[in-house]
């Protein structure tokens, strides 16, 4: 069952079109990443899901029941992780666990569980007492999830949550995701960084200007792009002439040379290194390391929309 | 709802600015009053012995009746005469010129006394002694009219005038004067200055519901746009937020009411539990003032603070919280406009003390009472009717 479905969604800031007939469907059960630079309409497009901004047209559905501003019993199956620290400075890390969960738990009882259960998942034993502006920037992240995951929802958004995160707290937290994910919950999972996306999502969307440019599995992303092969060769020194041999290769879609290596992206094809290899070798060309990778994300979305990811 | 209330409330009581200008700032204020206003007030009604020339031309004893009556209002503490003698005319009218004097009593060949005064205004200009002379020439008045029905009686009934009875009806007053209580408590200026600081406080405290009311709103913060979207409804939350605002008001109203009663001692009436009454309702009027400016739509927080704080800075100057010309344009305000009394929360709550320190009869207060229900009651529906309307293109 699709979980979340999006049909034509619109919204305007002004002359601005911040989603442009936005599609999305979100199965049960996954690690959808909505991957895409600053301001390409991420946030926009959680914060209609969840009618906290109004917008101009579209359908949405979230657990196969239209979403309303006051869909109460929709928005209890549901956890949110926004992008900033959204917690009470004046409250300790339990008293603010224990809020949030309030705002979707009633009993008592199962709530002091629940924040117990929080509380550990996110290893914040040692500080229940402690004020937020006392804690460290990733302990922050993480009472930030503590907050939104404690009454236990069906349905998590993560927006961009490991933002200003060192790297130790970035592995817990994208752990403690992969976790929930397999105790049970869906996640959609926002981010500009890449690497994150393609560690923990089994779907992904890469957006820009608002529109879904591109979506499915990784290895389906890469698939939809004719790069098939980033090849790297260190080699310093390079005879004249030898940048126009490998350009004039048929499978070679681009070359460069930094000073220190020669960079080439090639089309899919069996024997790519070999054939470059052996045109460096009829050039007497002196070279060290050798690497070769199939594009990465960011490869996917250079190609798609014709800038870097973190433009 | 419960769940908003307990958090909200200890949210608000730990935020340091509401904790600084809700709970403290009225309680400095009141000790600064106390130390600016008490004590000229007390001055003010404290009688010094009044000093006064007197020139004593009597001969053969004709003195007698005069000089006993000085002598009993000259001694002990609670003394209302300061007697100079002086030889001549000349040497009373210097001590009159020079201020050290209020009067000069010329005593003539036969004992009656003529009572010449200072001005009223003294060499600085400024209005000097006003009480202690009417009550100087009170004594002559007194005097002369005892001592001329003592001389008469003598004349036409000697007989009567060896009977006490008839001496003592002379020099007694309660047979004709009674004192009359036109007010429920002896007034004393100084007060005013303290309800209208109560005033003010209860205004200061509308931004404990501004607080919490800006911090469920999505616009005004991230904090606002998480609660918005969990599984509670707007207008539990909003119940809870309101009934914190008010329970933290309440209390911070009290602390400055207790402070200003038990700690500085300003009279209250003896009303206290009908004082704990009006506080409960200028609370509520806080709250409800505080939700509204909290409700403005396309007005970032600090910018709704600064409006609040203008609001109560305004409304407490025509409140008279301001000194003595911010009470005189007071109560020229409410001679000249009623209505903007009427409409001046800060001024009514100023009425609720007011009203029980003044009147014996509790109908103004509870008037008082009705006017800031009428007032709460305005504002909480704009709040409500702001918030209810209000969704988010952008936040």
């Amino acid at each position: 069952m699709a979980i979340v479905e999006v049909r034509n969604l619109v919204k305007r800031y002004g002359e601005v079109l911040a989603l442009d007939h936005f599609n999305l469907k979100i199965e049960e059960g996954e690690i959808f990443g909505l991957l895409g630079p600053n301001g390409s309409g991420k946030t926009t497009s959680i914060n209609c899901l969840l009618q906290l901004l109004t917008y101009d047209k579209g359908d949405i559905l979230l657990f196969g029941e239209p979403m309303r501003p006051n869909s109460y019993d929709i928005k209890r199956r549901i956890g949110v992780v926004p992008q900033d620290v959204a917690v009470f400075d004046e409250l300790s890390v339990r008293e603010n666990i224990d809020y949030f969960c309030g705002l979707y738990v009633s009993d008592g009882t199962r709530r002091r569980a629940l924040v117990d259960e929080a509380i550990e998942f996110v290893g914040l034993k040692d500080y229940v007492k402690f004020r937020p502006h006392k804690l460290s920037g990733g302990l922050k992240r993480r009472l930030n999830i503590a907050c939104g995951i404690a009454h236990k929802p069906e349905l998590i958004f993560f927006d961009e949550p490991t933002v200003a995160v060192d790297p130790q707290s970035r592995n817990s937290i994208l752990e403690g995701i992969q976790r929930l994910n397999a105790e049970g919950a869906t996640v959609v999972y926002t981010s500009h960084y890449m690497e994150e996306v393609e560690q923990i999502c089994s779907r992904i969307m890469i957006m820009d200007r608002g529109e879904s440019l591109a979506c499915g599995t990784k290895d389906d992303l890469v698939c939809m792009v004719s790069t098939g092969e980033k090849v790297e060769i260190e080699a310093p020194d390079l005879p004249g002439g030898t940048l126009e041999a490998l350009g004039a290769q048929p499978f070679v879609r681009r070359i460069s040379h930094d000073g220190t290596s020669i960079h080439l992206l090639c089309d899919n094809g069996p024997h790519n290194l070999a054939n470059i290899l052996a045109v460096l070798q009829e050039r007497a060309v002196v070279f060290g390391r050798v690497y070769s990778e199939p594009p990465t994300l960011n490869d996917v979305f250079l190609e798609i929309t014709g800038k870097e990811l973190r433009d | 709802m419960w769940n908003t209330f307990k958090y909200t409330t200890l949210s608000i009581v730990r935020e340091r600015s509401i904790v600084i200008w809700v709970m403290l700032f009225p309680l400095i204020l009141a000790t600064l009053f106390n130390a600016m206003f008490k004590g000229i007030d007390e001055n003010a009604h404290d009688l010094d012995p009044i000093p006064v020339a007197i020139v004593n031309k009597s001969e053969g004893g004709a003195d007698k009746a005069f000089n006993t009556m000085v002598d009993a209002l000259s001694e002990g503490d609670e003394a209302i005469l300061a007697p100079m003698d002086a030889k001549t005319d000349e040497e009373a009218r210097a001590l009159l010129r020079d201020n050290k004097a209020i009067g000069v009593v010329t005593l003539d060949v036969d004992g009656w006394p003529s009572l010449e005064l200072s001005a009223v205004t003294g060499t600085t200009g400024v209005s000097m002694g006003q009480v202690e002379r009417t009550v100087l020439a009170d004594v002559m008045d007194d005097f002369c009219r005892t001592r001329e029905a003592l001389e008469d009686i003598m004349r036409n009934d000697p007989q009567a005038a060896e009977n006490p009875e008839v001496v003592l009806s002379l020099v007694r007053r309660d047979d004709y004067t009674s004192e009359l209580k036109i007010t429920h408590s002896q007034t004393r200026e100084y007060v005013r200055y303290f309800y209208a600081l109560l005033g003010f406080a209860a205004v200061m405290a509308a931004n404990v519901s501004l607080t919490a009311v800006g911090a469920i709103q999505p616009n005004v913060s991230v904090l606002g746009a998480r609660r918005a979207i969990g599984g509670t409804g707007r207008s539990r939350m909003l119940a809870g937020a309101i009934a914190a605002s008010w329970l933290v008001s309440f209390l911070a109203l009290v602390v400055a009411f207790a402070y200003i009663r038990f700690a500085l001692g300003v009279e209250f009436g003896g009303r206290e539990a009908a004082c704990v009454l009006g506080i409960a309702v200028a609370a509520l009027m806080a709250t409800a003032l505080g939700a509204l400016v909290g409700a403005l739509p396309y007005v970032p927080y600090t910018a709704k603070s600064g409006i609040l704080t203008g609001i109560t800075c305004l409304l407490s100057l025509f409140a008279g919280l301001y000194g003595t010309p911010a009470l005189r344009l007071a109560d020229q305000v409410a001679r000249e406009a009623p209505w903007a009394t009427v409409v001046n929360p800060v001024k009514q709550v100023s009425n609720l003390f007011y009203s029980l320190y003044v009147y014996t009869d509790l109908t103004p207060f509870f008037r008082t009472i009705g006017v800031l229900t009428i007032i709460t009651a305005v504002l909480a529906l704009a709040a409500a009717l702001m918030m209810r309307r209000q969704s988010y293109a952008s936040l």
